[in-house]
């Protein structure tokens, strides 16, 4: 092979070899940042779930605590009600005792 | 000390400043005049030196693109001396020359060729990082 030969093919390998390098590198630096990407999108879909769930979860604490206070406030009129009877029974016994 | 070492490692990986993409612009010009090439393989080291040159105004005023093409263009005509130097040294340089220089010559070769395809490959990542954020370069 002559020397213009040599310095010809020479020359080719390290271009195609150094393009080849380049290419591979850029291909997995590409795929690292996509599947970055696509990590993040995973993290901020489960982050919007979970806000989703709180937000449920505090609305429907919300109701019960609503609902708690809607039976105490039964819970005291029905005392105040049974009260009323028993003092009512009472005056009766009082009255059929001095009969 | 394992902390110490890995934030070094993340600052040189992330370093996206000017300052390396000049400094590999002046080891490029200050390097190619180390290769003792002939005839109309010589034209290949000017080329190199004025890619260095070149790195130097488009590191100021040019794109991240043209950056990144400038680095590899420089990148690879590092290589292709390299690979030329190795197969041709031994036509036009003397034993001594040959035993006193060759190793600095591979391992400025190897320097130049690792440290230009890491900032290619930096400018890329930097591109891809502007692309997601929608920023325009």
């Amino acid at each position: 092979m002559s020397e213009q030969m040599v310095t010809i093919v020479v020359a080719l390998i390290s271009v195609i070899g150094g393009a080849g390098f380049w290419g591979w590198m850029q291909k997995k630096s590409e795929l690292l940042h996509s599947s970055q990407a696509e990590e993040a999108r995973e993290r901020n879909e489960f982050r919007e779930t979970l806000k989703v769930q709180v937000d449920r979860l505090a609305d429907q604490v919300n109701e019960l605590v609503r609902e708690k206070e809607g039976l105490l406030r039964e819970m005291a009129d029905l005392r105040a009600e049974l009260s009323a009877a028993q003092r009512t029974i009472m005056h009766l016994e009082e009255t059929l005792r001095n009969k | 000390m394992k902390t110490k070492l890995r934030k070094t490692l993340e600052a040189v990986w992330y370093a996206a400043g000017p300052a390396q993409y000049l400094m590999y612009g002046v080891w490029a010009i200050a390097i190619s005049g180390m290769f003792h090439l002939d005839g109309n393989l010589q034209l290949l080291a000017t080329a190199w030196k004025f890619s260095g040159f070149a790195i130097f105004v488009v590191t100021i005023w040019g794109t991240l693109r043209q950056k990144m093409l400038l680095i590899l263009t420089s990148t690879i005509l590092a290589l292709m001396i390299g690979a030329l130097y190795t197969s041709h040294a031994v036509m036009f340089s003397d034993a001594d020359t040959i035993r006193a220089a060759t190793q600095s010559h591979y391992m400025a070769i190897v320097v130049m060729v690792g440290w230009g395809y890491y900032l290619a490959n930096l400018c890329a990542r930097q591109s891809l990082e502007f692309k997601k954020a929608g920023i325009d370069e």
